[in-house]
């Protein structure tokens, strides 16, 4: 089967990832997905920096050096995601954002301009139905492009 | 990768976006498609006015015919590309339960619907079929708009 690039292909896929078993499942799916169809990946991970209880004028440096230990770790670890795809043939590169998830997913499509956006979601059903008001939906209304939802056990 | 994809229709002018992406992406995966048009049960007491001034028999076969017509537009894009297709028209009052079960029978992992179909007014505002099937579904689902 020859993976021929059509009008509607997919050139370039932005995987969303909250490190959550769901998203590992997005960034599974987005690299057997972009290697089928030839794709460009784009890992975006947004940084939230939340205040922290006790933030004073004395403890601000301990919350900074809170949010340089969890950014570096981020970088180390989308590096490595990286390299594990460009290992396997498939383009890919990260990017880091800081602000709110949903809407830092929406900019980042915005800018990027992908063909579609791979994400992971808890979607829970019965009672705990109200939670899909989650990230996946509202990225889903507000991105510029189709969306993939993938559960954690898909 | 997916093998199988489910595109569910309601022949609104989004659903058709959905299915030409849908198709696309089967064509490039070297997957097969199943189309799924859900019509609603015949009621007596109704909101169709389709079914207030007509009888059972006779509201069955226009849904058909409806069905047949959404199915059509799917199977047209889906020959076009050389992708297999498999027409279904279930009659069931929650479109979401009917889409859920039908991916579940026709065991496809992968379901491609847009992200409001008729029902859907404000662009901003997710279908709500839409949503249940996000909501409720095993298998991952990709939303068009």
């Amino acid at each position: 089967m020859t993976a021929e690039p059509t009008t509607e292909g997919f050139t370039r896929i932005l995987v969303a990832t909250d490190f959550s078993p769901a998203s590992e499942g997005a960034w599974l799916v987005a690299r057997r997905l972009a290697g089928r169809l030839g794709a460009e990946i784009v890992i975006l991970h947004v940084l939230v920096e939340a205040p922290l209880f006790s933030e004073g004028p004395f403890t601000k440096k301990h919350a900074r050096s809170v949010f340089e230990a969890a950014r570096a770790w981020v970088e180390k670890t989308l590096g490595e995601w990286v390299a594990t795809a460009t290992t396997a043939g498939v383009p890919a590169r990260w990017t880091v954002r800081t602000g709110v998830p949903y809407k830092e997913i929406v900019v980042a499509a915005e800018s990027e301009r992908p063909d579609l956006i791979v994400m992971g979601t808890q979607g829970r059903g019965g009672l705990d139905r109200a939670l899909l008001g989650s990230v996946a939906e509202k990225v889903i209304r507000l991105a510029p492009c189709p969306v993939l939802t993938v559960r954690e056990t898909g | 990768m997916y093998k199988h994809i489910l595109i569910p229709t309601d022949g609104s002018a989004l659903s058709e976006v959905a299915v030409r992406q849908g198709v696309a992406l089967a064509r490039s995966l070297g997957a097969s498609t199943t189309a799924i048009a859900v019509t609603p049960t015949f009621r007596t007491l109704a909101a169709e006015p389709m079914m207030i001034t007509d009888t059972a028999e006779q509201y069955e076969k226009d849904c058909k015919a409806l069905a047949a017509r959404y199915l059509g537009s799917v199977m047209t894009a889906a020959t076009a590309g050389g992708v297999p297709y498999t027409g279904l028209h279930v009659i069931h009052d929650s479109p979401y339960e009917a889409i859920i079960e039908a991916a579940k029978k026709s065991q496809c992992d992968l379901i491609v619907m847009a992200s409001h179909g008729r029902k859907g007014v404000a662009a901003l505002v997710l279908g709500s079929e839409t949503t249940k099937v996000l909501t409720h579904s095993k298998i991952p689902v990709l939303v068009c708009r």
